[in-house]
């Protein structure tokens, strides 16, 4: 194997294939001035010189990805990654054109590179990037003990429940004892201590019986009530995290299928707490108690009785499985089945329509035929397993039978009558408790790995800071500038791109451009749902992230397309944002968002309950009631994102002369498909793949004959061929 | 009238007599349309589960960043084609739609729903990760499976009859 020098490179990456379609290790090394290839593999060095390049590229394919250079208009393929590689693969290509272009490199420049992708720990990179756990260092303890922390609060409980536990094993130890040993040798027995007293020591059995239910009650109450109480505890503890997080962590897709987990987490792992893992001390205890007992009397039966242990453990870790894969299986087949009679009845229409009737009954005739299969599977394997292990407990039975008998025959060992009955007894004792102990592993793993997730929310980090000095502003004009702002959700993909805007108080600027132009994002940052990376962002001169958070939300209305009402009157409804504001001030907001009137015509007025029976709110409505909300906000920049591009023409007039009123005198920062809702703008500007392409009045713009005035004689046209004409 | 929307489609059958194929000086595929030479060209496949070797896109790449690549014609059957031509466009698909062939499993662990791979392919040895079993298999016919890892990659196993124990074990109650 070769050795080389590498010197003073600015980025490494290694390749996991050596060829388009094989596997191996590759390294590629930046420097300054060249590119250098190393395989691994056979050692083999290959340098590439940026000079003549011109351009060097990362192409993806469906597993695989190929760099590429193109070097006098020809592109040349020199290396190949797989998709693992492929996020890094893409930053280490932005990386080696700037070194190539001689541009300055950052500290963002090398993000995905370093550290987030590695376990700190054991410093391998983590197997699923998106969800950022090391199961080898996953510190399993931790998490349990963090996991008792929900307990202290509860303390005096939890002290009854373990003396209610300590007394259940406690009785449950006795009771075979007293009914065995006890009743056969003391009171059957001629010169037994209490010989004859049939009637007192039935009474005992039964006092010990009603003990034992008594304490269960007093444990299962006590627990039901602790339980609630730390469902609740968990829950809060997690909805605050989530509502103190930033916009970015709702829109990573990984965390929406978190939160839709983290109810059943929470039941999950309370049930773990407070049901099994006292079942589990009760069944430990228990075992140890009998146990106890059973080698004081009698060691040699002792041993007999544990010798089915082996066999029901091989059962329970063997053949169960199995008979779950069955059981599985025949549930899978079920929900197929499910799937397809859904399938066909909600999409009745279209299978009427289409005549398609007896294909989908041949469906429903196959999925059903399938599960029958399965089912015939599971019954027959359930029909061979159940009976063979209860052979295996009753034969254990039988040699304690015998063993003890001829121990009692022989007087051998101190053994009586009483002493087998006491073992016969505790047999069955102690494969219960044993076999729960064996479960116990795959619950805790279950209820470990809920844990995780919770935890994963609630320690997660909000990437909005809020500054540790916030400036007060209680009056805030209105003055937006942006100087050299850039800005992406995911790294190396930037959706604003050197964005300078200033935008002065009471101006009403229109965002136009395509879908996903980044016409949002400047009004995300604006509101500082997200922060920016580069440039900076000022409100009246002071930077966004010094304003206190509490002024610039009071200060910033928006209304966005979606139209989010929460259940709740409609009074609390516009009165959201400011819970104070007394009757005249919430009607004269609804009236100057024309949505008086049509509150007037619901039978219980402002207090209308939403989403009960007949509240069902249209789009237009819905959207009057957000402006009202926003007009009692009375704030300084108001935002309107396509407020009115989901209603008819109709109830955009009437909406857009509720705009009207409430963007008088205020900051407006407007955003429209349909050009002819920004007629009203001071200034139009054009965003184009995430730069300002033109700036100017709506007059200026259609005479540059740019971008604009495409989209304008576009929009003309389509209306035309609607029959209709946007000009008044 | 009843395959009139199939002229309104206007999609452009492709045979050698319209187009040709060659290797560029980078070793990549380039094409010559109706005499016209349009470069470096991308081949994908329409069906690529069930019909590899037919129905093929042939896109012109894109230019630049505001240019989109443009599809020049689909190409369903190469017979019309040379060997070379062939062999050109099969090494494209190939590479474009590399997925090893599990051919033994090394080691199959599943823990917190991930389940961890070790495996030996037709193109060398590989872990990977994959989550959430339902919807990391793919079925393409009754004895072959797709395998889909946590980064989107693809793993064949081409004969279920033939898998190893520790696969089974793992596949089968999803299969």
């Amino acid at each position: 194997m070769e050795t080389y020098n590498l010197g003073e490179y600015s980025a490494i990456l290694r390749c996991d294939m050596s060829r388009d379609s094989s596997y191996g290790e590759v390294w590629l090394l930046a420097y300054e001035d060249r590119l250098v290839k190393i395989d691994a593999d056979t050692g083999a060095m290959v340098e590439y010189g940026y000079e003549g390049i011109d351009e060097i590229r990362n192409e993806d394919f469906i597993n695989t990805g190929q760099f590429v250079i193109k070097k006098e208009g020809e592109y040349t393929p020199f290396a190949f990654y797989s998709n693992s590689v492929g996020r890094t693969a893409s930053r280490f290509t932005m990386v080696v054109n700037k070194l190539k272009d001689k541009t300055e490199l950052t500290e963002d420049d090398f993000k995905t590179f370093g550290d987030d992708n590695v376990c700190p720990t054991c410093g391998k990179p983590y197997r699923d990037p998106r969800r950022k756990i090391c199961p080898k260092c996953m510190n399993r303890r931790a998490i349990l003990v963090r996991l008792m922390g929900y307990l202290p609060k509860y303390k005096l409980s939890l002290v009854f429940m373990g003396i209610c536990m300590v007394a259940t094993a406690l009785i449950g130890v006795m009771r075979p004892y007293v009914s065995g040993k006890t009743f056969y040798d003391e009171v059957l027995t001629e010169g037994g201590k209490y010989f004859g007293m049939v009637v007192p020591i039935v009474l005992c059995l039964m006092a010990l019986e009603v003990s034992r239910l008594v304490v269960n009650i007093i444990k299962e109450r006590i627990a039901a009530k602790v339980s609630a109480n730390i469902v609740f505890d968990i829950k809060s503890q997690i909805f605050s995290a989530m509502q103190r997080l930033s916009m970015s962590f709702f829109n990573s897709q990984h965390t929406g299928s978190l939160m839709n987990r983290v109810n059943n987490d929470a039941e999950e792992i309370c049930f773990t707490i407070l049901w099994r893992i006292p079942e589990l001390i009760i069944n430990s205890l228990t075992l140890i108690g009998t146990a106890y007992v059973m080698i004081m009397m009698n060691p040699v039966l002792s041993v007999i009785v544990f010798i089915p242990v082996p066999f029901t453990v091989y059962m329970m870790k063997v053949v169960f499985p199995k008979f779950r894969k069955v059981k599985n299986a025949s549930w899978q087949k079920r929900s197929k089945l499910n799937s397809v009679i859904n399938d066909a009845l909600s999409g009745i229409r279209v299978v009427k329509a289409f005549g398609k009737e007896t294909s989908e009954i041949d469906r429903f005739d196959k999925a059903s035929n399938e599960l029958y299969e399965a089912n015939v599977k599971e019954g027959i394997r359930g029909a061979r397993t159940f009976p063979v292990m209860g052979y295996i407990t009753s034969l254990g039975g039988l040699f304690v039978w015998a063993v003890g008998g001829a121990q009692v025959m022989n007087g051998t060992g101190g053994m009586t009558f009483g002493t087998l009955m006491t073992f016969v007894g505790y047999m069955g004792m102690v494969l219960g408790p044993i076999d729960s102990i064996v479960n116990s592993i795959d619950w805790l793993t279950e209820t470990l790995n809920c844990a995780h997730r919770l935890f994963e929310i609630i320690d997660r980090k909000s990437d909005v800071v809020p500054s540790p000095n916030p400036v007060r502003m209680e009056d805030i004009e209105g003055n937006i500038s942006l100087k050299n702002v850039t800005f992406s959700y995911e790294p190396n993909k930037p959706v604003l791109k050197n964005i300078n805007l200033d935008i002065k108080k009471g101006e009403m600027i229109g965002l136009v451009g395509h879908s996903g132009a980044g016409k949002s994002t400047i009004t995300n940052i604006i509101t500082r749902l997200y922060d920016i990376e580069e440039g900076s962002l000022t409100i009246d001169g002071v930077n966004i992230k010094d304003i206190h958070p509490d002024d610039l939300h009071k200060r910033i209305g928006m209304v966005l397309q979606e139209t989010h009402l929460f259940s709740g009157t409609i009074m609390e409804n516009i009165a959201f944002a400011r819970p104070d504001a007394t009757y005249e001030e919430v009607v004269s907001a609804a009236k100057l968002a024309n949505a008086h009137d049509f509150i007037m015509k619901l039978p219980d007025g402002y207090e209308t309950e939403l989403g009960k029976r007949n509240t069902n709110l249209s789009g237009g409505e819905r959207q009057r009631i957000n402006i009202a909300r926003a007009i009692l906000l009375d704030p300084r920049i108001l935002i309107l994102d396509e407020a009115t591009a989901s209603v008819d023409t109709e109830t955009e007039l009437q909406i857009q002369q509720a705009i009207e009123t409430l963007t008088k005198g205020r900051t407006t920062i407007a955003i429209a498909h349909r050009l002819s809702t920004l007629k009203n703008a001071d200034r139009l500007v054009v965003i184009e793949r995430g730069e300002i392409a033109e700036m100017g009045t709506h007059k200026e713009l259609e005479e540059l004959g740019g971008i604009y005035a495409g989209m304008l004689g576009k929009q003309k046209e389509a209306l035309k061929i609607r029959g209709m004409d946007d000009e008044e | 009238m009843k395959n009139d929307f199939k002229e309104a489609a206007n999609i452009r059958y492709l045979t050698s007599k319209d187009i040709k194929f060659y290797e560029t000086k980078g070793g990549l595929l380039g094409a010559a349309l109706d005499g016209e030479d349009v470069g470096r060209c991308d081949v994908l496949r329409l069906f690529p589960l069930h019909k590899p070797d037919s129905f093929l896109s042939v896109r012109r790449q894109a230019q630049s960043h505001r240019d989109r690549a443009t599809e020049l014609g689909i190409i369903e059957s190469l017979d019309s084609f040379t060997e070379e031509e062939k062999a050109l466009i099969l090494h494209e698909l190939e590479k474009r739609y590399f997925v090893p062939e599990i051919i033994k499993v090394k080691n199959a662990k599943e823990e917190f729903g991930h389940t961890y791979w070790e495996v030996e392919t037709n193109a060398g040895e590989r872990s990977f990760t994959t989550f959430d079993m339902s919807a990391s298999l793919v079925r393409i016919d009754a004895n072959s499976v797709l395998l889909i890892d946590v980064d989107g990659s693809r793993y064949l196993i081409p004969d279920l009859k033939k898998a190893d124990d520790k696969a089974m074990k793992m596949l089968d109650i999803w299969l």
